[in-house]
């Protein structure tokens, strides 16, 4: 199969073509699973999340509507299984108590104070709300504009963008915090 | 320039979406304003650091579970009847000789009209049947009785009783989860077990007293919609594993326990 627009891929595959499903397993596969991995902080999790989406994304392929991006549409479904997964897990979490020492719960400036590992920018990403979080992610690591996280998100634009904000903010204040200076 | 233009202008700025005239006012605004710098500086180091970020690659066998499950997802959808079932169900054993013990239970489709329901993801009607999760091979148990006895638990909560018992078996382990009451509709059931020790093989449930579910690689949930009994199969991966955790949910309250899923002492 030559080089083919995803547009054209997307039809195609709703039409039961699986090698077109396929392509775009390919094309998608790295940014779905950095999607999961940003808002979970867990491969493996990550990992089934991004299996998920596209098998609920082969299941949705008749709904697809052709005059919208496949992207929009595929990105759509992976923030929406990111806070599934994390409803579930915070259920699970309730199961069990030693979960909850490993950090699930408990407000943003809390889990912030016991940040301890790795790369200070992404422990601060992680501390953030899963509002603020999916709007980092889609921005600064998908590099979608505001009007298609607007569209992902199915909020308006400046929804979008006082989110964005807000979430800068908490994150430059963390750092801040952390005695992060430029470097 | 107030706070809130400055915060709207700084983000702009940073974004590369600022107009040149905002880019001015903003210089001017921090050439005249320490504290309006330094919160700049601030926001252009988060900037910096988030776009330092590299994107991980995919894992290894991704693509290649999402192709597998595809075309699991595909014989689940195919129109079912039967004996269309059967074939599949054969056909997946035949691929995975370590389930071939449940050709028995096959053979005796007449018991397993329940089973047949959600496995092939066909008699539910109208109902939430959710396979996203679910990779690989489903064969139901050979039945509710098979393996020794591991633990056996009773969960009750709001009128209802839920009676959880595990069982080893040469494969694995057999979850089974009886619920009985008046208030038993609306309940949610969910199971959390030990991810990479236990693989969920095979669900069996009553398509008369569960609705919506969804099953993943390390847990079950699902709503009962009446009393009945469901069955959990989980192919032991290693030698032990941890215990499985099982909450009954209704009303807003919740209550839970612990289940055996080998015979080593350590709970």
């Amino acid at each position: 199969m030559g080089e083919i627009d995803e547009q054209t891929l997307a039809e195609r595959a709703k039409r039961g073509d699986d090698r077109a499903f396929t392509k775009l397993v390919e094309m998608y596969e790295r940014v779905i699973y950095n999607l999961a991995f940003r808002m979970t902080n867990d491969r493996e999790d990550a990992r089934d999340i991004a299996q998920t989406v596209f098998v609920k994304a082969y299941r949705k392929l008749s709904s697809f509507d052709p005059r919208h991006r496949f992207f929009s549409w595929i990105y759509r479904i992976g923030v929406n299984e990111c806070l599934n997964h994390r409803a579930r897990s915070r259920r699970f979490e309730e199961l069990d108590p030693d979960l909850m020492a490993e950090g699930g719960a408990g407000d943003a400036d809390e889990r912030a104070s016991t940040l301890l590992r790795s790369e200070a920018i992404e422990d601060s990403l992680m501390s953030l709300s899963v509002d603020y979080r999916t709007v980092i992610i889609l921005r600064h690591f998908l590099e979608l504009n505001q009007a298609e996280m607007a569209q992902i998100l199915d909020v308006p634009e400046k929804t979008v963008k006082s989110r964005l904000h807000t979430a800068r903010q908490l994150m430059a204040g963390q750092l801040g915090r952390r005695g992060i200076h430029q470097s | 320039m107030n706070r809130k233009d400055f915060e709207r202008i700084a983000n702009d700025e940073l974004d590369g979406v600022a107009t040149p005239a905002e880019s001015e006012s903003l210089r001017r605004h921090l050439a005249e304003n320490a504290g309006a710098r330094e919160e700049f500086e601030a926001l252009r180091e988060v900037f910096q650091r988030l776009n330092r970020v590299e994107l991980e690659e995919a894992p290894p066998g991704l693509r290649q579970s999402v192709l597998q499950a595809t075309v699991a997802q595909r014989r689940e959808a195919a129109p079912v009847n039967r004996n269309a079932w059967a074939k599949t169900f054969l056909g997946g054993l035949l691929q995975a000789p370590n389930l071939r013990g449940a050709m028995t239970f096959a053979s005796g489709l007449g018991v397993g009209a329940a089973a047949i329901a959600i496995v092939a993801g066909s008699l539910v009607g109208g109902r939430h049947a959710d396979f996203s999760g679910m990779t690989g091979t489903m064969a139901p148990p050979k039945s509710e009785s098979a393996g020794r006895l591991l633990e056996s638990r009773t969960l009750e909560l709001n009128g209802i009783k839920v009676t959880a018992d595990t069982r080893r078996t040469a494969d694995g382990v057999i979850l089974r989860i009886e619920a009985t009451g008046t208030g038993a509709s609306g309940a949610r059931i969910a199971a959390a077990f030990d991810r990479g020790a236990l693989l969920p093989v095979a669900l069996r449930m009553d398509p008369q007293s569960a609705d919506e579910f969804e099953i993943g690689a390390s847990s079950l949930w699902f709503t009962l919609s009446g009393a009945g009994t469901h069955t959990l199969s989980l192919r032991s991966e290693s030698a032990h594993s941890a215990p499985l955790d099982l909450e009954l949910r209704a009303g807003g309250e919740s209550v839970r326990t612990k289940l055996r899923t080998d015979f080593s002492e350590s709970r």
